[in-house]
């Protein structure tokens, strides 16, 4: 992975509820390069949830170059659309360079915690 | 149940991640529905305004959001390897009836639409929409 990697060739790919199981599995996947190298530059994940990258254990090391963020306090049951947009806006790198957004946010009531 | 099958897709992670498994159908559909229509919303719209590059969202089998939800005979595929949505690179269905900013998921629609639909009174339908 890599900090300073530019997104101008592959997409960017955004996954909402990344503490859970199925968005869990996803980011792997797209870490180690799915579904094909260079499909995407750039992945990040969405939580709302405190977990850190050292205890997600994602793949730290893929297939070339995939800059990988980790955007915690998103909560997608707070605010205004607005005021959701804005803090998105604030807390996503290069949002506006996102091209796939894997949706994996249930109604919390839904969780059962492990 | 959840450690057979976290060990079935991530054997060499075991226990050793903590997960958060949405395991239990909410008995309130109309509840669930309506928090995670507002929920759907929010990422929507925030990306509609911020994500001019967007081409599409993907979504689990089996989310409630809408008075459609996809089949869950589907739900497997989302959970092995994603294989569904990487050979159709499809779009699920389930924010298609969401109210407001939700026509950019349908206008970048790029595969066909399998869903099942609560308005048919519970029957499944499944349709095809090439928007391409």
């Amino acid at each position: 992975m890599s900090a300073s990697t530019s997104c101008t060739q592959g997409g960017h790919a955004l996954v909402f509820g990344v503490s859970g199981l199925a968005a869990w599995g996803v980011m792997n996947q797209l870490l180690q390069g799915y579904p094909e190298p260079g499909t995407f530059t750039h992945v990040t994940g969405c939580v709302n949830r405190p977990l850190n990258l050292a205890n997600a254990q994602w793949p730290t090391s893929g297939p070339g170059e995939l800059l990988l963020d980790l955007v915690t306090d998103i909560d997608l049951a707070k605010g205004s659309l607005n005021e959701f947009a804005d803090a998105l806006k604030v807390k996503v790198k290069k949002l506006a360079m996102v091209t796939h957004v894997f949706y994996f946010r249930r109604h919390p009531v839904s969780l059962l915690g492990f | 149940m959840f450690s057979i099958f976290v060990d079935i897709l991530f054997p060499s992670l075991g226990s050793k991640v903590t997960l958060f498994a949405a395991l239990k159908p909410e008995q309130n559909a109309s509840e669930e529905v309506s928090s995670n229509r507002g929920m759907l919303e929010r990422a929507v719209y925030a990306l509609e305004r911020h994500s001019p590059k967007l081409r599409f969202i993907a979504f689990p089998s089996g989310t409630r959001v809408s008075t459609s939800h996809v089949s869950s005979s589907q739900q497997a595929d989302i959970f092995i390897g994603l294989r569904y949505i990487q050979s159709r690179w499809c779009l699920q269905s389930t924010a298609r009836r969401v109210n407001g900013p939700s026509t950019i998921i349908v206008r970048r629609w790029e595969a066909p639409l399998r869903c099942s639909s609560r308005a048919t009174g519970g029957k499944e339908r499944r349709q095809t929409v090439d928007l391409v």
